[in-house]
Formats: C-alpha cells, structure tokens, sequence
C-alpha cells in the first residue's frame, strides 16, 4: 500500500507541472511605489536619490552663485548594472525646473554631440537659410558643474541569511573657472534582504 | 484496486500531454553533428526545421548558423530559443512557494519525456551568443537589448534560486528519509564517484554566471559610451575572474576618463574553442527496500532489483584550452575567461538532488507497473490500462537526460588590442593547418570570433570586416 500513496503523490505533482503552463497576468502598478522585491538600487531609488539631493542643492541657496550650470554624467561605482544616466537627468529635471533656481542649464557632455551635430547641419551642409541658423561659437559655457558618483558597499551575514547593502549617492558642485567645491553632499540608503 | 490502475494510467497521460520532444538518443545525434561540425561539414551538419518549437534544437542549429556567419537567420532560432526563457522568466513567479518546490522535484520526473529545461549557464549564454550575432551585423543598439537580458535572466535565474532552494531542500529530504531512502543512498555514492568536483569546481560563484558575458556587457556598454553600465559589467567579470589583468586594466581605464585615441579601433577577439560536454547516462542496479513493496506483489518483482540512472559528463578532449594566434606578425597567447565544463559539471552538482529525485521516480513509477501487471495477470483486470504501462516500458526514455546545448564552445578565451585603422593580418596554426585572414578596421570598436573545433576554425567576423579575397 506504501506504493500506491507514492504514486498519488507522484500525479499531484504532474498536476502542477501543468498548472505552471499559466499566461502571467499584466496590470498596471504605481510607478512611485516603494520596491522591496530586491535590494538592487531601483529606478525608484535612482529618482528619488537624485531628486531628493536636488531639494538638498536648492535649499543650500548656492546654486544662486551659478548663471549656468551643467551637470556630468553621474558615475556608477557599484558593481550593479545601474543606469545613471537616470539620476542626472532626475537632477537636471528638478534645478531646472524649480523657481528658486536662475541659472540656465547647458548642454553637458553627454549632450554636447548631438549639438555639435545639429551646428555643423545648420552652419555646414548648404541646405539652410543662413539668416535663421544658430552660430558657431555662441553656446554658452556652464560657470557651475555638478558631479555625482553612486557607490555601494554589501555585507552579508555569517549564515549566509540576511544581506544588507548599503549605498551612497554623492554629489559636489564646482565652479568651473575657479575648480572649487562650492557644495558637497551625500545621501544614504540601505537595503536589507532576509532569506 | 481498480483505482491504483487508473492512476498509473493517468500518469502516463500527464506525462505525455506537454512533450513534443521526446529525443531518446540525443547524444547520438550529437556525435553525428559534431563529427560534420569537426570535418567543416557546418552545412550538413543538423537538418533545418523551421517550425519547430523545441528551444534545444533552435539553441544547436542557431549556433550551427553562426558559425556560418549566418546571424540573421542564426537570430531567427536564438529569438525563438529567447522567447521560450523569457516566458520562464515572467512564469515562475506565478507559483506559490509551496508548489515550486514540489515542482523543483516533480519538473524533473520523467524529464527525457517532456520539454528541455534549459540549464541555467546556457540561459546566460543564448543572450550572449545572440548579443554577439547582432554584434557581427554591426548593431550594437540590438546587442544592448540582449545584453540587458543577459543579466536580467540572471536575476531572475537567481530570485528563483533564492525562492526554491529551501523548500526544495525540505522535500528533497523529506523523500529521501522516506521509503525510498536506500534507494537514494545507493545512487548517491555512484552519482558521487562519478562525478568527481574538483576545488575550483566549488570554488565557481555559480553555475550560471560567467565572466565573459559580463565582460561582453562592459564592451558594448562602452562602445555606446555609457559608462555607468559598462563599468558594472567589467566589475562583475573580474569578481567571476579575479586574477585577470586585462579586466583589471580596462576598469583602470574607464575610472580615469582616458579616451582612445581618435582613428584606432578597440579590438576585442574572441576565442571560442571546441565544444561543450555530452551529458550521459549511467545506470546501476538497485536492491529494491524490503518495505517498499506490498506483500501481495513481491513475487513479481524478480530478483527484488530496480535500475536507477544518473548524468555524467563528457568533456571535449579534442581541443587544448589554449590558442597562441599572431596579429600583425606579434604572437599574442587570449587570456581564459570561461571554462564551460566546468560550468556543466557544477550544474551536475548543484542539481544532484533533483536528479537522483527523478531516478528514483523513475524507479517506483517501474515498480509500480510490475504491480500492477501482476494484478493484471491474477486478476485478469488489467485490460484497460495494462497496454499504456506495456508501452512505457517499450520505449527507451528510461535514462538520465542526456541533452544539453553541446554546440556551446568548451571555453572562452580574449584579447583586447587597440589598433589603427586599416588592414591588419591575423594568422593562427591549428595542429600544423594555418588559417590567415587580412582584417579591415575603420570603427573606434570592433569584434573578431572564431572558433576552433579540431583543425578547424569556424571565424565569425563583423559584417564587412574581412576583405572580400578572404570570404
């Protein structure tokens, strides 16, 4: 009789071999909602980091010492496939946009290409109207730049059970002409995971 | 009685419904493949079957295209192949955690009867050969997609690692203290002889996880010039190759800003060399536990014996690890960044579990049948099912699974070299055959694979990078 229970057994577990056949479901979800399904730095982490740093700079009052500003590539230390590129742009969204802040925001780095393109188009090819192209040499240049750098730090327990990782968004801003700090900041965030 | 019957039947229905694979004799078919791949018979070497849904002959016969350099039609097979692993990857979450790890036991019984289950080093891999197909084609944007599924399968691959292991290991010991425990004390130490690992088997992060798809990654991601992903993916290759100096360099590299010069190329070459371990099955015979059978039956299991199969490995022996190749006339030895046997032969030993699981099941679904025949036979009850057991029985999928996807290369070595533009010769001599080729460079990041299989070399290049007398 022992063999006849492994048998049933055995089918209960054909059974859900095909339950596992099933479409996944697809909704809509609140893209601000907080994210605990990992303790990767999410797209959520990465906006609200950068967002959060940006109210921090705005309410240091020194961005009113820059006419122009540009912010570099924020740099990924981490050993995480994080796409930076997400935090400077959350920061140029929010110094841009914010009415405490006077100073213009110029083309960075990473920007400068497809501007460099676009001139030599409108100045070079033939095809326009010269009276209405933007000129060479007119660009403005940033008096400000600001620099980020994410860095992460992982421990794990000795068991091998909880992992805690720990990461630091730090930013500094430098006048351009001068090469010095003129701001510096760091924001902490942790995240722990229990198996 | 009667019930007994049905179950089993039922069980061979259930088995049956989601296969359209069977492949009894898959290493067979590998040999003759491999024999024509070894010959420079690529053409002949696997029948086209575009239609089929079968993700293992869409992962061989892709990369039998690519070696031929045919990457749009070797991505036809790897994109069907992909969307086989992406519907895993969104599935297996549906699960409750009380069903997956039954089903991590269960997904395995009777596995040579049912879909492959693609190992989790070979999920890692389709993404990156796919990555380096659409590479060859000069489309970086497309190998980015890829490449970002590389490391999302990845996660996921880990997240459901994560999810299962402990429940996995609860039912696993459950079964295994339970009637069948002699069983799987007996497989055990043959599975373990047989299987040695070695220190830096175990030493391995994982068995999925390897360093040239990450370096892969730093590449494309710096082509694209995107550093904050490309530095990630050379970091997580050097924590997978930790004595790599040319890893080590290229991070050095990335954190101090210094751009190539204007008019050279980055050239990354890649060496792909022979091909990956044939999983085979082994069999032993088996004391059937005196507990585990019912009185009534016991004389109709002769001799009280029960076979139990298991996987071994066997590796490519045809090919050294290594190939010194000459560019420009400089002897340049690749440097070694994954060894794929002894990727396999930790998959062996991370799912030793659920292998003897699906041996063993294997074994009582047996013993099972014989009762129930020997009902048939004092009973004269048996008409109804006793066909469909006849049957099992008759067909040889009674072995460990022996697929696996055996056109992977065996190991992966590079070099990186910045070169000026324009045409440069690379010569490498394969046991005394010399293979020569002028390369011609004109973009500030380029690919050159090949692979070697015996004495032949397979070169998968960038569309446009060979000058047309070498084609």
């Amino acid at each position: 009789m022992k063999i006849k229970n492994t048998i049933i057994r055995s089918t209960l577990l054909g059974s859900l071999i095909l339950a596992g056949c099933a479409s996944p479901q697809v909704s809509y979800v609140d893209p601000n909602a907080v994210n605990t399904l990992t303790t990767n730095f999410t797209q959520n982490d990465l906006r609200a980091t950068a967002a959060d740093m940006a109210s921090a700079l705005i309410q240091s009052g020194k961005m009113g010492s820059c006419k122009s500003f540009t912010i570099s590539p924020v740099k990924n230390a981490t050993d995480q496939y994080v796409d930076t590129s997400v935090m400077t742009n959350a920061m140029a969204d929010s110094l841009t946009n914010s009415s405490a802040v006077r100073s213009t925001y110029v083309v960075s780095v990473d920007e400068m290409g497809n501007q460099v393109d676009e001139l030599g188009r409108q100045n070079q090819s033939g095809l326009y109207d010269q009276s209405t192209t933007a000129k060479m040499g007119k660009m403005k240049g940033a008096q400000c730049r600001i620099d980020g750098k994410l860095t992460s730090d992982t421990s794990v327990s000795p068991n091998g059970k909880s992992m805690l990782v720990a990461y630091t968004f730090f930013v500094q801003v430098f006048d351009v002409q001068q090469g010095a700090a003129i701001w510096r900041s760091s924001k902490n965030i942790s995240k722990g995971m229990t198996k | 009685m009667k019930k007994r019957l049905y179950i089993v039947g039922f069980m061979f229905l259930f088995i049956n419904g989601c296969a359209n694979n069977v492949l009894p004799t898959y290493s067979d078919q590998t040999n003759t493949t491999l024999s024509k791949v070894y010959t420079g018979n690529l053409s002949s070497a696997m029948d086209i079957n575009n239609n089929s849904d079968d993700i293992l002959y869409n992962m061989e016969y892709g990369t039998i295209q690519r070696l031929q350099s045919n990457y749009v039609s070797s991505n036809l097979f790897f994109t069907k192949a992909q969307n086989t692993i992406d519907l895993w990857s969104a599935n297996w979450q549906s699960s409750s955690p009380s069903a997956q790890s039954l089903n991590a036991v269960a997904s395995v019984f009777y596995e040579s009867g049912t879909d492959y289950q693609p190992r989790d080093y070979e999920k890692v891999f389709l993404s990156t050969l796919h990555a380096l197909n659409h590479l060859g084609l000069n489309d970086f944007a497309n190998a980015r997609i890829e490449i970002k599924k590389m490391y999302q399968v990845e996660e996921a691959i880990q997240n459901y690692n994560q999810a299962t292991y402990i429940q996995e290991q609860t039912a696993f010991q459950k079964e295994k203290s339970g009637t069948a425990a002699s069983l799987y004390d007996q497989l055990s130490v043959q599975y373990d002889l047989n299987n040695k690992v070695s220190p830096q088997i175990i030493a391995l992060k994982n068995s999925y996880q390897n360093a040239f798809s990450h370096y892969l990654s730093g590449f494309v991601f710096e082509a694209l010039n995107e550093p904050s992903l490309s530095r990630p993916g050379y970091v997580k290759a050097l924590q997978l190759q930790p004595n790599n100096n040319l890893i080590q360099q290229d991070i050095k590299r990335l954190d101090s800003n210094i751009k190539q010069n204007s008019e050279t190329t980055d050239l990354l070459i890649v060496q792909e060399v022979g091909h990956a371990p044939q999983i085979k099955s082994n069999e032993i015979h088996a004391q059937i536990p005196r507990n585990f059978v019912s009185y009534e039956y016991a004389s109709c299991l002769v001799g009280g014996v029960t076979t139990l199969f298991y996987p071994v490995l066997e590796n490519d022996t045809n090919n050294q690890e290594l190939y010194s190749f000459d560019l420009d006339g400089k002897t340049i030895l690749p440097l070694p960044m994954v060894n794929i046997d002894m990727m396999a032969a930790r998959s062996l030993y991370d799912n030793k579990n659920k292998n003897m699981a699906q041996s063993v099941a294997l074994a009582i679904r047996n013993i099972a049948a014989v009762q129930a025949k020997c009902l048939s036979d004092n009973a004269n009850s048996f008409a109804l099912f006793g066909g469909t057991v006849v049957t099992l029985g008759a067909v040889d999928i009674e072995k460990a699974d022996e697929r696996n996807w055996n056109m992977l290369p065996s190991k992966v070595n590079i070099n990186r070299v910045n070169l000026p533009y324009g045409v440069h010769t690379f010569d490498i001599t394969i046991n005394g055959v010399k293979y020569s080729k002028q390369i011609n460079l004109t973009k500030p990041y380029q690919i050159l694979a090949y692979r070697i299989l015996g004495n032949q070399v397979y070169f998968e290049p960038q569309k446009d990078m060979f000058n047309k007398e070498n084609n």
